[in-house]
């Protein structure tokens, strides 16, 4: 599906896990898509999938350790049938990425200008020793770190100094697009804030896209253009973070939003969600959500819900009501 | 510390419970560590008073000194200045039988329910643990009897399927309640929860703090919860107390803290928060987060906040900022306020 708008898009993406029980379903079946310059939000628990996705979707992961069906573009180039050299030209130059707990993403015994020399190296060759440390003085200046840093090794640097080093990293090539996976989780709320204003900010300048996994929910609905809610390896959920806050519709999206206090207002007692989420071993064949959720009907642990559009959102729910028209994909 | 206006444990217990009864009073408490030569000053004069029953948050970024805090009141780092004074017995240098009877009262509730059970017991052998020596002498059944009421209690039902349990069988929610659990069999005034749910899926957090909630209401558990997120801290808190550098800089009723912070560092700390309420009304400013927290290795003149505050004056770099109090218990540490 070509499309100049898209960076990122993936269509019936499943992801499987073999283990010594059999197979781990982590992903089912999942349609997302970031367009250019967009910030996408990527939401849901643990054990929903969500770095699964992205981690096959960038062929991170590869058989045999997973096994993978449908299609990821990035840019309008299909991931999974590029060969190996065309993959490793593409990484860092269209898409670059930020790692779960992007604070030990550094290696401890190089100095950062050496690990971005290596990123650079690695996947553009056009980079001499002067070009490229001009570039690392650029990325730097961009993500307001000290130029002096670039010679201090990762112990040296605050936590937020390396989450900024990991991004100014990601930022190397020019990419349309960086993947991150919790890049403030292990962060404070004050070097979380100035983190995320900074993605905001270089995106505003850059004009790269961003799809940013998290399980902060409310702070997606804050900042995010557009959210997708995981849950059970599926897409729950997904439309403007606006409309989702305003008038989510799926049980789990209204159920996860309930899970945050809220920081002004009138506060009333909230429920979390009780029960745990399904065993993704045996996944049931209906709705993933069934077991937890309020709103059962019999159709729900029979089939799984396709996801449909409506109202300027998509959404994977028997409970709904007619859809504005059929499903998309 | 000599800038208090009179004694701030005695300040706040005057104005929130008449008697001091079950009450912990932490009184100007300072705590210094030595790292490779250098003293750190991680409590520089923390005081803060927990009524009998009351949910008190204690807020502020990593590295302010909470959890030291936490652990002083336990008495795992023993205070190098000022009192720890609960249910109007001194514990500060207390030893041998008080400290154990003053420990089976207070009790704490760690961040990581991965890390705080042993992997190798039972549940049953980790409540067991935690029961008062007077309770050791109690026959199985008696004891057994204890550990259902304690796992009901925490909300795991039935109890006897999870006594053979354990903590790898258990998800991250059920071990926390394990922990909670725990905390609870010595039937204690005062529990201390540093970070009870960060480490919990979100779906799962709210169900621990209703738990606390609860517990508290049906028998009168009283709690410091330690947080960086103002809007749970909101949520299970009466009062917030937000700290600074080994200090309390302002506290006061937690809806007062949020709508009506005084202390710049406070209104930073929501300005911070997650709030998609805000969404559309203002773009992110990032001119506003500037600086991180003080080196506590070195010695601190003046405000702590100086390095980072927007409206730093003169008289800031120079003396601390006494305590004043703003009405309606609402107390900050700031030369803005007048």
């Amino acid at each position: 599906m070509p499309n100049e708008q898209i960076a990122f898009s993936a269509e019936h993406v499943s992801v499987s896990y073999p283990t010594s029980r059999g197979w781990v379903q982590a992903v089912r079946d999942v349609n997302l898509e970031v367009k250019k310059g967009e910030l996408v939000g990527l939401a849901g628990e643990s054990g929903s999938g969500k770095s699964t996705l992205v981690l096959a979707a960038t062929r991170v992961l590869k058989a045999p350790a997973v096994e993978v069906t449908g299609q990821v573009h990035v840019a309008s180039q299909e991931i999974f049938t590029l060969s190996d050299k065309k993959l490793r030209e593409i990484r860092w130059n269209t898409f670059s990425f930020v790692t779960q707990s992007a604070m030990n993403a550094l290696n401890p015994v190089m100095r950062i200008r050496a690990q971005m020399h290596d990123a650079m190296r690695a996947h553009d060759p056009k980079y001499n020793k002067i070009t490229a440390d001009k570039r690392c003085e650029e990325v730097f200046r961009i993500v307001e770190v000290p130029m002096t840093r670039l010679d201090a090794y990762p112990h040296q640097l605050s936590g937020g100094q390396k989450q900024r080093a990991v991004i100014a990293l990601a930022l190397l090539l020019k990419p349309e697009l960086i993947i991150m996976d919790e890049p403030t989780t292990a962060l404070d709320v004050v070097a979380q804030r100035e983190i995320i204003a900074l993605i905001r900010r270089l995106q505003r300048e850059l004009g790269f896209a961003v799809l940013l996994i998290t399980h902060d929910l409310s702070l997606l609905l804050e900042v995010a253009d557009s959210v997708v809610v995981m849950y059970g390896g599926r897409v729950m959920e997904s439309g403007a973070s606006d409309i989702l806050f305003h008038d989510a519709k799926h049980p789990y999206s209204k159920a996860l939003i309930q899970s945050f206090p809220p920081l002004h207002g009138p506060m009333t007692r909230q429920e979390g969600i009780p029960g745990t989420p399904p065993d993704m071993l045996n996944p049931p064949t209906g709705c993933p959500f069934a077991d937890r959720c309020q709103h059962t009907i019999a159709v729900c642990r029979e089939s799984m819900p396709p996801l449909l559009h409506y109202d300027r959102r998509l959404i994977a729910c028997h409970v709904q009501g007619t859809p504005a028209k059929e499903a998309r994909i | 510390m000599s800038s208090y206006p009179k004694n701030a444990a005695t300040r706040a217990n005057e104005a929130l419970t008449t008697d001091a009864q079950g009450a912990l009073i932490i009184d100007r408490v300072h705590k210094r560590f030595i790292q490779s030569k250098k003293i750190s000053h991680v409590l520089r004069g923390a005081s803060l008073t927990i009524g009998k029953g009351e949910i008190v948050a204690l807020v502020g970024e990593s590295g302010s000194g909470k959890s030291t805090l936490a652990r002083t009141i336990m008495r795992l780092y023993a205070p190098d200045e000022g009192q720890l004074i609960f249910d109007g017995q001194d514990v500060t240098q207390a030893g041998g039988r008080v400290l154990r009877e003053y420990r089976e009262k207070v009790q704490m509730l760690f961040q990581d329910p991965f890390a705080s059970l042993n992997p190798a017991h039972s549940v049953r052998t980790i409540l067991q643990r935690s029961l008062p020596l007077s309770a050791r002498r109690m026959s199985q059944r008696d004891r057994d009897n204890l550990f259902y009421e304690a796992l009901m209690q925490v909300g795991l039902t039935p109890p006897e399927n999870f006594l053979q349990q354990f903590p790898h069988e258990l998800s991250g929610g059920q071990r926390q309640r394990i922990a909670l659990a725990r905390s609870l069999a010595g039937r204690p005034k005062l529990v201390l929860a540093d970070e009870p749910v960060s480490m919990l899926d979100v779906s799962l957090r709210l169900g621990v703090l209703n738990l606390m909630l609860s517990l508290n209401e049906q028998y009168g558990i009283g709690y410091l919860y330690i947080t960086h997120d103002l809007a749970s801290a909101r949520y299970v808190a009466t009062r917030i107390a937000v700290m600074y550098a080994g200090e309390i800089i302002e506290e006061g009723p937690s809806e007062t803290i949020v709508e009506n912070a005084l202390h710049p560092y406070t209104q930073l700390l929501i300005q911070a928060a997650p709030d998609p309420d805000r969404r559309g009304v203002g773009e992110l400013d990032a001119s506003v987060f500037t600086g991180e927290p003080p080196d506590l290795a070195v010695k601190i003149q003046g405000c702590p906040f100086q390095f980072r505050c927007p409206h730093v004056q003169s008289q800031c770099l120079e003396t601390p900022p006494p305590l004043k109090d703003a009405g309606n218990h609402h107390y900050v540490k700031c030369v803005l306020y007048k």
